[in-house]
């Protein structure tokens, strides 16, 4: 089963074409055969079916899409007849992990395969060490980067011993350090496993020296040149220009490439003048939120900023720092130095990290922030890296005006100014075509360039950028580029994060932080695959978490023998002397958060049975029976409510899977699922960030509200089935389409300490119903 | 007019999951258990906006089953969205394990109701042997979901209400999960077929045809 005839499987696309429902024509047609161990690069402009023939050759084209034809085969078969014979590495890394921790996720693949435990832990502690991961087996996926998610994804792949790597853009969205690491590692291991690599990239320079062969598609998804990746690149670098690739040796568009063809003269106003006058700008009448020149303060003023990453670690203090107006500044620095948030702290997100003067502005944001919507948005705008979350109307011409409506809802003068600058805008950014589409509908690019158009339309005086050239091919980079450029020229900040150097070139200024990272351990990282237990963690995680759960299921049958308020009390007190089994020093705080909706919801309860019982209301006899209702609610409730702190899913889903015997995938995926809450979570609040900073937060109305959390929830609907679909495509990579029954590479054991969790459960029915006789 | 007649013709050949109906793909669960979670997200963000209602609801809480349908809104929009038996039983118990997580006021007994509500709402698509995913089997759904899920929360948490109180609820908790669950899932489905994302999905298939392709 893990013996393969590597040198002899030769991948053979024959006559292939897919047609999407809803496309009278198909987006690709392509006869190719790739033979074993050679390394291939596919280039084509974007819509030219470069990802779809990559999940065609790994024989993952799903028939609820479209239509396809032809046939795609690996040594004589059907890609999917073995799964994993094929491995898939997508561009973005978050979508593609599985489990909670580094080993399990590599262990994900021969699970599917249903090799025994031992050899599930063999084959995914040998495949960590391939990749030479650099933390245990037991470091959590979620606390890894980009770059080390990515290396992960490859670990996942070749845990199944695959004879093809196909790889989509893998290194697109990270920076250049841990792309260059990604590439190594996949590049080793091509070398020692003669892969057959299938690369489909954008930015030539990365992968166009390691491979030797070179495919380039047209936008009909058809073989327009294919031959040593020397001589394709040497007849077609004009048409690979002209789809927007980037190759190696020619420069990016510049601004001046550009402007030469622009019809619109350009502002008379020196970008570095140093002098406010916005009103001579490109876009016609000045439509900022600048209320007040007479300070002279049109910078922005940043003092005593301290950066303090999301897990806590501090990253700088006590930044100062003056940025003139009509200037564009970068800030570079390794991942994780803190580059979005100091971003985030300038957009006053960061309440209380420092003080952050905006041009302006009618105060200083410090740590009670600026308090309305509007407010913000005049003055600052913001480009998060994820666009998809920022859109909020259903048409491109809407969302590029929605802030502007909002802001000069009562002056028709600037908000005609932001129209004819959303008109020129659209033309410049090339989305003339499509006003009226849906923002979702767009393309990657066209998304991005969107994104740039909404945030800038209403002209605020400090605009923060995030990666704005991440991924982007040669044509939107210029785009995006022109836009700054005349941003500079009207005399707005700009203030961008960003690792490309071509855009760092473009800069006025640069602004380096946190150079400094925490030394990896030396000692090697320990890659054996076996339970993790946090330290630290009370007792009651070590338990089965069928046990918890049979605790909680105590607690809810004692409820019912609760007949007066003294038994509750007597029997809460008995949940409240074991909690300590179950609740450790660090999640205190966060089971007594979860206890204050329990105490609401008990006084409701008593309240109701106060006046809605067959008692008359607020009689003695009814205040009794509120009383006892009070308790029985606690008690029926508070165990739960403890519990939960130790229940992790990804031992609930091995005991439900390998205990209770319920159907694998649904549980596993469940799993997958229910480990991503933190992400949505901050996904739901970078929703919300967003809105509030276009000034799209709602007012205090209650329609206004509703309207608000209805929109937030569509758009994280759309957000996270996308996800879903990534998801899906990298699972069944790793043959899990077909995983009806799987193995597990950790067994739910069923412990000493669960028998003792069985008779806690006993005593929570025991001691009401015992305590009810006296 | 072209687009009622094709809205109508739409309706009448509703497009089925593909392949048998009880051969979930990968991409058909992994969207019914990140629906679950998603929707169990915003039912925290929603919960600033239902304490808003709060003090009404506390004062008179046989009432409060007016929004009731809104905690099995997952369960309705995936049964629409994929169409397979078991879809909105799945993802409406993702959504209720994930509020206990949260801090759900309920605790672990939210599950109970996810199995129940998921389970109401499936019956209503059962009704129609899974052959119909329309407003009508979403709207019995929602109302099914509500009628189960009222005898569950009279035996557990409002034990001592009259009776006739619990027909109360019971009535304010099937019209909520008619309108708020049927009506509000079946716009909401359609709205986002809309964008595009719902393309691997029967939907969304529908929608691309319904463009006239």
């Amino acid at each position: 089963m893990t013996a393969t005839a590597t040198a002899t499987a030769t991948l053979v696309v024959e006559d292939f074409t897919w047609r999407p429902y809803g496309r009278s024509e198909p987006v690709l047609e392509v006869s190719l055969t790739v033979r074993p161990g050679e390394r291939v690069l596919v280039l084509g402009p974007s819509g030219s079916g470069k990802s779809t023939l990559l999940r065609a050759m790994a024989g993952l084209l799903d028939d609820s899409l479209g239509e396809q034809q032809g046939s795609v085969t690996l040594g004589g078969t059907a890609p999917q007849a073995e799964p994993g014979r094929i491995g898939l590495m997508l561009q973005d890394p978050s979508h593609a992990w599985v489990a909670e921790h580094v080993g399990r996720d590599a262990a994900f693949g021969p699970e599917n395969r249903r090799s025994s435990p031992h050899q599930v832990r063999t084959t995914a502690e040998q495949a960590l060490t391939a990749v030479d991961f650099p933390y245990d087996a037991g470091h959590r996926t979620t606390a890894l980067s980009g770059g080390q998610q990515q290396r992960l994804a490859l670990a996942g792949a070749l845990a199944l011993n695959p004879d093809v790597l196909l790889l989509d853009e893998p290194t697109a969205m990270l920076d250049p350090p841990a792309a260059a690491t990604v590439r190594a590692a996949v590049l080793r291991a091509a070398d020692e496993r003669t892969l057959t690599l299938v690369v489909v990239e954008h930015r030539l320079a990365d992968w166009a020296g390691v491979c030797e062969r070179t495919v380039v598609l047209d936008r009909h998804g058809r073989v327009l040149a294919d031959g040593p990746t020397i001589q394709v690149l040497a007849d077609q670098e004009s048409q690979l220009l002209d789809a927007g690739i980037w190759v190696p040796g020619i420069e990016p568009l510049t601004v001046s490439d550009l402007r030469a063809s622009d019809p619109v003269e350009r502002s008379g106003a020196g970008p570095k003048s140093g002098t406010h006058s916005r009103s001579g700008g490109i876009y016609g009448s000045s439509a900022t939120g600048l209320t007040d020149f007479g300070d002279g303060s049109a910078a922005l003023e940043l003092s005593g900023v301290g950066l303090t990453a999301p897990d806590g670690r501090e990253l700088a203090a006590d930044l100062t720092l003056t940025i003139e107006p009509g200037t564009f500044t970068v800030v570079t620095g390794p991942s994780g130095a803190g580059k979005s948030t100091l971003l985030h702290t300038v957009a006053g997100f960061i309440p209380g990290a420092g003080q952050v003067r905006l041009p302006g502005a009618t105060g200083p944001i410090d740590a009670r922030g600026l308090r309305r919507s509007t407010e913000l948005a005049s003055v600052v705008a913001w480009l998060p890296q994820h666009v998809d979350l920022l859109w909020t109307r259903r048409t491109v011409i809407d969302e590029m005006l929605a802030t502007s409506r909002v802001l000069f809802a009562g002056d028709p003068v600037r908000l005609a100014a932001a129209n004819a600058r959303a008109e020129t805008l659209l033309t410049e950014l090339g989305l003339d075509h499509l006003r009226e589409a849906d923002p979702y509908q767009l393309s990657g690019g066209e998304q991005r360039r969107l994104a740039l158009a909404a945030v800038i339309v209403h002209a605020p005086a400090v605009i923060l950028l995030d990666e704005p050239t991440v991924g982007q091919d040669r044509h939107t980079w210029a785009a995006v580029m022109q836009v700054i450029d005349r941003l500079r020229a009207e005399g707005t900040v700009v203030l961008a994060a960003t690792h490309d150097e071509s855009l760092i070139a473009a800069a006025d200024h640069r602004l380096a932080i946190g150079a400094d990272r925490p030394p990896v351990a030396a000692e090697p990282a320990d890659h054996a695959v076996r339970e993790v237990v946090e330290p630290g963690a009370p007792p009651a995680a070590r338990n089965n978490p069928l046990a918890l759960l049979i605790v909680a299921l105590g607690g809810v049958i004692g409820s019912f023998f609760v007949t007066d308020w003294l038994v509750g009390v007597l029997t809460l007190l008995v949940s409240v002397l074991l909690a300590p089994l179950a609740v450790g020093r660090r999640t205190l705080v966060p089971t007594l958060a979860r206890l204050v909706p329990v105490a609401l919801a008990a006084l409701t309860v008593g309240w109701s049975t106060l006046v809605f019982s067959d008692r008359a209301a607020f009689s003695s006899a009814a205040f009794v029976a509120a009383a006892k209702e009070i308790t029985r609610i606690a008690c029926l409730v508070v165990p739960g409510v403890i519990l939960v702190g130790v229940l992790d899913p990804s031992r609930l889903g091995d005991a439900l899977a390998q205990r209770c015997r319920l159907p694998h995938r649904p549980v596993v995926a469940g799993t997958a699922a229910l480990l991503r809450l933190q992400l949505l979570l901050d996904d739901w609040r970078r929703i919300a960030q967003v809105r509030r900073i276009r000034g799209l937060a709602p007012g205090r109305s209650l329609p206004g509200r509703i309207r608000h959390v209805a929109s937030m929830t569509f758009t994280l609907l759309v957000h996270v089935l996308r996800q879903a679909q990534v998801m899906a495509t990298s699972m069944d990579a790793r043959g899990f389409a077909e995983a009806r029954r799987r193995t597990f590479a950790l067994p739910s054991p069923w412990r000493g300490r669960d028998w003792v969790a069985v008779a806690i459960a006993l005593l929570l029915v025991a001691a009401p119903l015992l305590l009810s006789l006296r | 007019m072209t687009t009622a007649t094709q809205a109508r013709a739409g309706r009448a050949h509703t497009v089925r999951a593909i392949g048998p109906l009880f051969r979930w793909r990968t991409v058909d669960l992994v969207t019914a258990v990140m629906i679950g979670v998603a929707f169990g997200v915003a039912f925290i963000g929603w919960g600033q906006v239902y304490n808003l209602t709060g003090p009404l609801f506390a004062a008179l809480p046989p009432l409060s089953g007016i929004l009731g349908g809104f905690w099995w809104l997952p369960a309705v929009v995936a049964a629409l969205i994929i169409r397979r038996p078991g879809a909105a039983l799945l993802a409406e118990i993702i959504a209720a394990s994930v509020e206990p997580l949260l801090g759900g006021q309920w605790g672990l007994a939210t599950l109970g109701s996810g199995v129940i509500q998921g389970l109401g709402v499936e019956l209503g698509f059962l009704i129609f042997a899974y052959g119909l995913f329309s407003l009508a089997p979403a709207m019995i759904g929602g109302a099914l979901a509500g009628l189960l899920e009222t005898p569950y929360e009279w035996l557990l948490y409002y034990r001592e209400w009259a009776i006739g109180y619990a027909g109360v609820y019971a009535v304010t908790m099937i019209i909520s999960g008619a309108l708020v669950g049927g009506l509000l899932g079946t716009g909401l489905v359609r709205a986002l077929a809309a964008t595009g994302v719902l393309a691997p999905f029967p939907p969304g298939r529908e929608h691309a045809e319904a463009r006239g392709a």
